[in-house]
């Protein structure tokens, strides 16, 4: 591993850059698509007060409210976006877990086969010494892995353990069997390989092990 | 005319059934893949305006059951999709693809010339 993993964030982060970008700016369209159907329906109402009809004035307000909630759906969207796109701001930094696995949730629920994902909340910070976008890119890759593995109204558990005082482990738990026989493929392998991390298959779920501290990343990056 | 809007997007699909009403036009409304096949099995639709992407059933899979029981159903697709930024692409299928946000007389002129392409 000397220019694998410099090779991995320019080769596979593009690509994964885009396929985020996609999901967000179909995000972002829909929501467009609600204001700008709200605002059409707004004018609707004008024209027909104008010709001297009348009309349920809560509908005025129904349509501020509905205008108001997907601002604000946007603007969530935008700082999801905003805190993927600073990911590559350190390519190798102590990382707060946590935080890495709470926006890939939010991340791949953008996908039209995202499933419902519950993360369990940490009792203390967990942080990694590793590439915070590599990161990123193993737990989206593994959870797109298994949205499209699960039925439609299976549910994911993520939790979060401190396996051994070295390590960290991830549990992508779920309520219903899921076949992973192709899974990890081999970019996401590749990725694994890089951060040093394993996955763990079982019947209820898939465990990612992580090392707390990645010292051949750190000295690739620190070297240049 | 009976036409059915089907997009996971609840508020959006809402929205549309109620301008199009407002338009002389009644719009049925589902929220999935799955309502809207109930749906067609009690009702006659002419046309389907689908969203793409959905959980469960995309529109495509969706357009194939729905012929399966409404052979001469015609088909206009909706959606978010990055690569399709212009309206009334059309593939090989013929059928039509608008852009969201959608404009509605766009979207009336499309529902009445795929009804009748003469017109």
């Amino acid at each position: 591993m000397t220019s694998h993993a410099s090779d991995l964030v320019h080769k596979q982060g593009l690509q994964f850059f885009g396929s985020v970008n996609a999901s967000i700016s179909h995000e972002l369209k829909n929501i467009f698509a609600i204001i700008s159907e709200t605002a059409g329906f707004l004018n609707d109402l004008t024209q027909l007060s104008k010709q001297g009809q009348t009309f349920d004035l809560c509908l005025l307000e129904n349509c501020s409210n509905s205008i108001a909630e997907e601002i604000e759906r946007g603007f969530d969207t935008i700082r999801q976006m905003n805190q993927f796109a600073h990911s590559v701001d350190d390519p190798v930094k102590e990382t707060r877990i946590h935080d890495t696995l709470a926006l890939a949730v939010k991340l791949t629920g953008f996908l039209s086969f995202a499933r419902k994902t519950r993360l369990e909340p940490s009792g203390t910070e967990i942080t990694i010494d590793t590439s915070p976008f590599l990161l990123q890119t193993l737990v989206y890759r593994t959870l797109r892995a298994l949205y499209r593995a699960m039925d439609t109204s299976a549910e994911l558990t993520l939790t979060l353990r401190e396996s051994e005082a070295s390590l960290v482990t991830l549990i992508f738990s779920h309520d219903q069997a899921v076949d992973l026989t192709d899974f990890p493929d081999f970019r996401t392998a590749d990725v694994a390989e890089v951060l040093k991390a394993a996955f763990t298959k079982s019947d209820t779920g898939l465990a990612l092990t992580l090392p707390r501290e990645n010292k051949d990343l750190r000295d690739k990056f620190a070297g240049g | 005319m009976k036409i059915i809007l089907v997009d996971d997007e609840t508020k959006f699909i809402n929205m549309l059934a109620r301008r199009l009403s407002l338009r002389g036009l009644d719009a049925d409304v589902a929220y999935s893949g799955d309502q809207a096949l109930e749906k067609a099995a009690q009702t006659r639709y002419d046309i389907a305006v689908l969203d793409m992407k959905m959980p469960g059933m995309s529109g495509f899979t969706l357009k194939r059951k729905l012929l399966e029981n409404l052979p001469d159903i015609k088909f206009i697709f909706v959606t978010g999709h990055g690569t399709i930024d212009q309206n009334g692409i059309a593939d090989q299928s013929n059928d039509i693809f608008l852009a969201k946000p959608l404009n509605i007389d766009t979207l009336i002129d499309t529902i009445r010339q795929r009804l009748d392409p003469d017109q």
